[in-house]
């Protein structure tokens, strides 16, 4: 299923699954913690936006900033999300990962999410 | 079952070519320094600003190498090749030889960022999967040293299956090494083709881009390593900045300051300008008789100026000053100067006297108005 949320400029265009889904909005994580995404809600360009960027089911993100825009930590950069978008992007929490930063640990933790 | 299309580039255009018409794309996310680059290695002055996304068309010049003068083509940064933006459509039209007029590139520079290698190894991943002869420029890596960002080229090489020059394209470093790598790979056939299958195109489970990430994430933590340290300050700036109150008063001293340069600071230029054109109009004025030769003066002085802005516009849009170019530039300025007011009369009068069509022209308006104003 598929429908808009927000208004005007910040609108975007979602799929709400069938399924509930695990975890929170990202829109909801305190800073610094790290997580691993578990759905993307939106979908179309700022879908595709979002997962090339490297927001897509199980790669790990640091939120480095609440508020709006959000900025998380994200394949080694930092992205800035519109709250409204990211209310959109579900992850629960890395229990492996404690520092995204190191890229030793990352390295190491390659492909556990 | 992954349903993404397989990379197709248009083959039947990239067979070889003759010297002169060999072309060589570069390639790379925004902000990685492909106009820099391209200026570097062509010599040409084209401006960008620092952020994202300001190449919005792509510019072509010749570069000469050992192997011979080769086009140039820069284009817009992207992300991925999954384009969703006109530019990117561009790049990517051009990259796959779908652009009209265009053939596939002979060689790919994959422009990337020493400083964000995992950044830009996505894209490093769907480019080297077109099967085109690629070189890697590692660029920015002098600002990559000064943050203690170290990155092994051999590994990466190894790992990317194409060879990887590191430059700096601001500071000239890498350069030359960079040419001569060009002019082996459009040598030697094949060398630099990266035969690597990472991708799903060609069938595995799981999104596409997750498996890109998993393998460009691999790819950094083999070949480079960024200190804990790095980024530090720009996020505590960015920590502050994006408060919302210190936010807008920062965007209120930006606006206030540009509004000062403009208003206050500019007028000290303006003033000596118009005083130096001022004092110019009254010295040039007193010198040469009005009556004479006056018209004259001004064709002149309208020639030079609209051949001026010609020249300027031609150097503001990237374009090389050619014949064809300084020919219509002549001609268009020309006609302007004779046809500007004050030129008219006298210009006209120039020219026609030469001609037998003047003097019977004179003969009869001589008849039939003997004092015309054409004789002043």
């Amino acid at each position: 299923m598929t429908s808009s949320t927000g208004f005007g400029y910040s609108s975007v265009e979602v799929h709400k699954p069938s399924v509930e889904i695990d975890g929170q909005p990202l829109a909801s994580v305190a800073a610094t913690r790290v997580m691993v995404v578990s759905d993307v809600g939106a979908v179309g360009d700022d879908g595709v936006r979002l997962k090339r960027m490297g927001i897509c089911n199980g790669r790990r993100i640091q939120v480095v900033q609440c508020g709006d825009p959000l900025i998380v930590r994200v394949a080694g950069c930092r992205l800035g999300i519109s709250k409204n978008l990211a209310r959109w992007i579900w992850v629960k929490p890395c229990q492996l990962c404690s520092e995204l930063r190191d890229s030793d640990k990352v390295s190491r933790l390659q492909g556990a999410p | 079952m992954i349903t993404s299309a397989a990379p197709q580039v248009d083959r039947r255009r990239t067979t070889p070519k003759r010297v002169g018409q060999a072309t060589v794309a570069l390639i790379g996310n925004p902000n990685a320094g492909k106009t820099t680059l391209f200026n570097a290695l062509t010599g040409l002055r084209a401006r960008t600003a620092n952020y994202p996304g300001i190449t919005v068309d792509w510019r072509k010049a010749v570069v000469r190498l050992e192997y011979g003068a080769t086009n140039l083509i820069d284009l817009p940064g992207l992300y991925s090749l999954d384009a969703i933006t006109p530019e990117e459509r561009v790049a990517e039209s051009v990259l796959r030889g779908r652009l009209d007029g265009e053939a596939a590139p002979d060689v790919v520079v994959l422009v990337m960022d020493a400083t964000n290698l995992e950044r830009n190894l996505f894209l490093a991943g769907q480019v080297l999967e077109l099967g085109l002869p690629t070189v890697v420029a590692l660029n920015l890596i002098d600002v990559a040293r000064t943050s203690q960002i170290s990155t092994d080229a051999d590994q990466l090489a190894l790992e990317l299956q194409c060879p990887v020059v590191p430059v700096s394209a601001r500071t000239g470093e890498g350069l030359e090494q960079l040419k001569a790598v060009l002019s082996k790979v459009m040598l030697e056939d094949g060398c630099g083709r990266a035969d690597i299958d990472r991708s799903c195109t060609l069938g595995c489970s799981g999104c596409p881009f997750v498996d890109r990430y998993n393998w460009a994430e691999k790819v950094a933590a083999d070949t480079s390593h960024t200190p804990a340290s790095h980024g530090r300050r720009t996020e505590a700036i960015d920590r502050f900045l994006t408060q919302l109150l210190v936010g807008l008063a920062a965007c209120l001293v930006v606006m206030m300051a540009v509004f000062y340069l403009i208003f206050y600071l500019a007028e000290v230029p303006m003033t000596l300008i118009g005083e130096g054109f001022a004092w110019a109009g009254t010295a040039v004025g007193r010198l040469i008789p009005a009556q004479a030769s006056g018209g004259l003066i001004w064709s002149s002085v309208v020639f030079v100026a609209v051949w001026s802005v010609i020249a300027l516009a031609l150097r503001v849009a990237g374009r090389r000053l050619s014949w064809p170019t300084i020919a219509m530039a002549t001609v268009g300025s020309l006609l302007v100067a004779l046809m500007s007011p004050a030129g008219y009369s006298s210009s006209c009068r120039r020219f026609a006297s030469c001609s037998c069509f003047y003097r019977c022209w004179k003969t009869a308006a001589t008849w039939h108005v003997p004092h015309s104003s054409w004789n002043v």
